[in-house]
């Protein structure tokens, strides 16, 4: 951490430095243009050129330094104004005084008369500061927007990290689960096991291919849920009543991939999987314009949720999806009452 | 064909030579601030060429010309004139029977008297008052250091071109100027305001020489 800021710090003085040599040599070669007065630059040029140069250094690094980020960038407008027009009107009377008087004690053999008038001076000053301010402000922008850019990529690398941990969670629950099922079918030697195994091998393909992306078509959504409850169906046969219904005005509504899965697996797993009889799962699907709609309700017993270490965190791991991929864009709301539970998600999509 | 008279070209050279001793200006050499009225240079005197001068203050002068008593009585153009002239001179110069008159204002820079000569008329290019050649002749000013010696000594000394045309040779000096004329002659373009810059720096030049000068005039009072 220490390293780093030394680092920042180095980094920060030597961009200091080299802004600040670009600026003084250019400045220097300008000003000589100038006051050389489109003839070729004379000794008596570069001394007036570096004399003058000393003069109007102290206010632009002031302006720099000092006034920009005590005022100009704590938005203290006024302020900033007020001594800005200061600093121009105290600098150049200094100006005046230096070539008066001062001048004559550092170069006694040299006379330096015509140059600028005193309007001339302020003028010049004015630009200067004026333009190195607004020099300062635009490479001051130029790294912000280049830092800016570069927290965003990290930004978005971390929520592309924290999806892809997301899904890791999800993923080996469902294969674990599915495999249980298999298995169940298989000790029962029943027909539908190669059934299961192709429908199984179905939602794989799709969980582990088809879903890597960042959006799929709600129809495909559908299918991979179709396929689950049959699947599921396998193993429990006679003891569930599982109704999906649907109505969608756009089959192919993009939706994040493998949002609506963790919904129903919970049912599965706390409602049809519990001790209770007549269980149920009810689903019904929306889609209409920009609006989705998708809610599950189904009957759970407190025991099988303690016995089966109900945590709430596949709904907390969709939570935190959903707040990232869809940020005030949706509503996710459980309903838990003595012997239903149920979820609602709406996601608006603009 | 004409041809151009051996009268006129000495005449010229003439010019040519006394005029490039000394350092002209387009502008006057002071400023309304440091003009400084001094009432002993008044009078008649005789320099070291037995040329004769009748220097009478430019009030006096202007009032006389326009046959009036007080200023009040010119007209706007008389009055602008005589305001902006007021405290100097009208020096009447008459040498070898040839006469010239100048506008001479005097003010002083750190202590020291100046006259800033203007040219007003000239008896020799009055007789050339329809030639051509007159019409391109401007009126310029002069610097002249003056040193009262006593009430009835003056010495005049004219700034020396040769003097600033070392220290523009040298790239010791920046100051406005063009070069005019086949004989590259320096003209000062600088404002008055530089002029006396120029002046006060230059009193305070450590060259021994730095008032030496081919025009130098003493000036001995005239007792009438």
């Amino acid at each position: 951490m220490n390293n780093r800021n030394l680092q920042l710090v180095h980094g920060n003085i030597h961009k200091t430095l080299l802004f600040n040599g670009v600026l003084w040599i250019c400045s220097f070669t300008i000003l000589l243009f100038i006051f050389s007065e489109n003839s070729s630059p004379k000794k008596i040029d570069f001394i007036y050129t570096g004399s003058f140069l000393l003069t109007i250094l102290v206010p632009v690094l002031l302006n720099l330094y000092i006034l920009i980020p005590l005022f100009l960038k704590t938005e203290k407008y006024l302020l900033f104004v007020i001594t800005f027009v200061l600093t121009i009107i105290i600098f150049t009377q200094l100006n005046i005084w230096f070539f008066d008087y001062f001048i004559d004690y550092l170069f006694p053999d040299y006379f330096f008369i015509s140059y600028h008038s005193n309007s001339k001076l302020i003028t010049i000053f004015s630009i200067f500061l004026l333009g190195t301010t607004l020099i300062k402000l635009s490479i001051d922008w130029f790294y912000f927007n280049k830092q800016e850019n570069l927290e965003l990529k990290l930004k978005n690398q971390q929520i592309e990290l924290q999806l892809e941990l997301l899904r890791s969670q999800i993923n080996p629950h469902f294969l674990f689960n599915s495999l249980n099922v298999i298995y169940a079918l298989a000790i029962g030697k029943k027909e539908e096991t190669k059934d299961a195994i192709v429908q199984l091998s179905d939602i794989l393909r799709y969980v582990i291919y088809d879903s890597n992306t960042t959006r799929v078509a709600l129809k495909d959504e559908i299918t991979l849920l179709k396929n689950y409850i049959d699947f599921q169906q396998f193993r429990y046969l006679d003891t569930g009543n599982v109704s999906f219904n649907f109505s969608i005005r756009n089959h192919d509504y993009q939706i994040y991939p493998m949002l609506l899965l963790p919904l129903v697996e919970n049912s599965f797993k706390y409602g049809i999987k519990g001790d209770i009889n007549n269980t149920f799962i009810n689903i019904t699907l929306t889609q209409k314009d920009n609006l989705f709609s998708f809610c599950i309700e189904n009957n759970f017993s407190e025991n099988e949720m303690e016995a089966n270490g109900y945590s709430g965190l596949g709904n907390k791991n969709l939570k935190k999806n959903l707040e990232i991929i869809y940020p005030n864009q949706h509503e996710f709301k459980i309903y838990k009452k003595e012997k239903t539970f149920t979820v609602n998600l709406k996601i608006f999509q603009k | 064909m004409k041809t151009f008279k051996p009268r006129l070209i000495i005449f010229m050279l003439g010019l040519f030579l006394l005029g490039s001793c000394v350092i002209k200006s387009l502008h006057p050499f002071y400023t309304q601030n440091v003009i400084y009225f001094e009432k002993k240079i008044i009078g008649n005197w005789i320099d070291n060429e037995n040329a004769n001068w009748n220097i009478l203050t430019f009030k006096e002068v202007i009032l006389k010309e326009n046959k009036k008593n007080n200023p009040s009585e010119l007209n706007d153009d008389q009055f602008r004139t005589y305001a902006m002239y007021k405290n100097g001179y009208v020096a009447y110069f008459e040498k070898d029977s040839t006469k010239s008159s100048f506008v001479a204002m005097p003010f002083k820079i750190k202590g020291q008297l100046f006259l800033d000569f203007t040219p007003v008329e000239d008896s020799e290019s009055e007789r050339l008052k329809n030639d051509l050649y007159r019409m391109h002749l401007i009126e310029t000013h002069t610097l002249a250091k003056v040193d009262m010696l006593s009430d009835n000594e003056i010495n005049i000394k004219w700034f020396s071109s040769k003097k600033l045309a070392e220290l523009l040779e040298e790239n010791r000096i920046k100051i406005k100027h063009e070069k005019i004329g086949f004989a590259e002659t320096v003209l000062l373009t600088a404002s008055s305001e530089e002029l006396v810059k120029f002046i006060e720096k230059y009193m305070d030049s450590k060259d021994e020489d730095k008032w030496k000068t081919d025009v130098e005039l003493n000036l001995k009072r005239v007792n009438e």
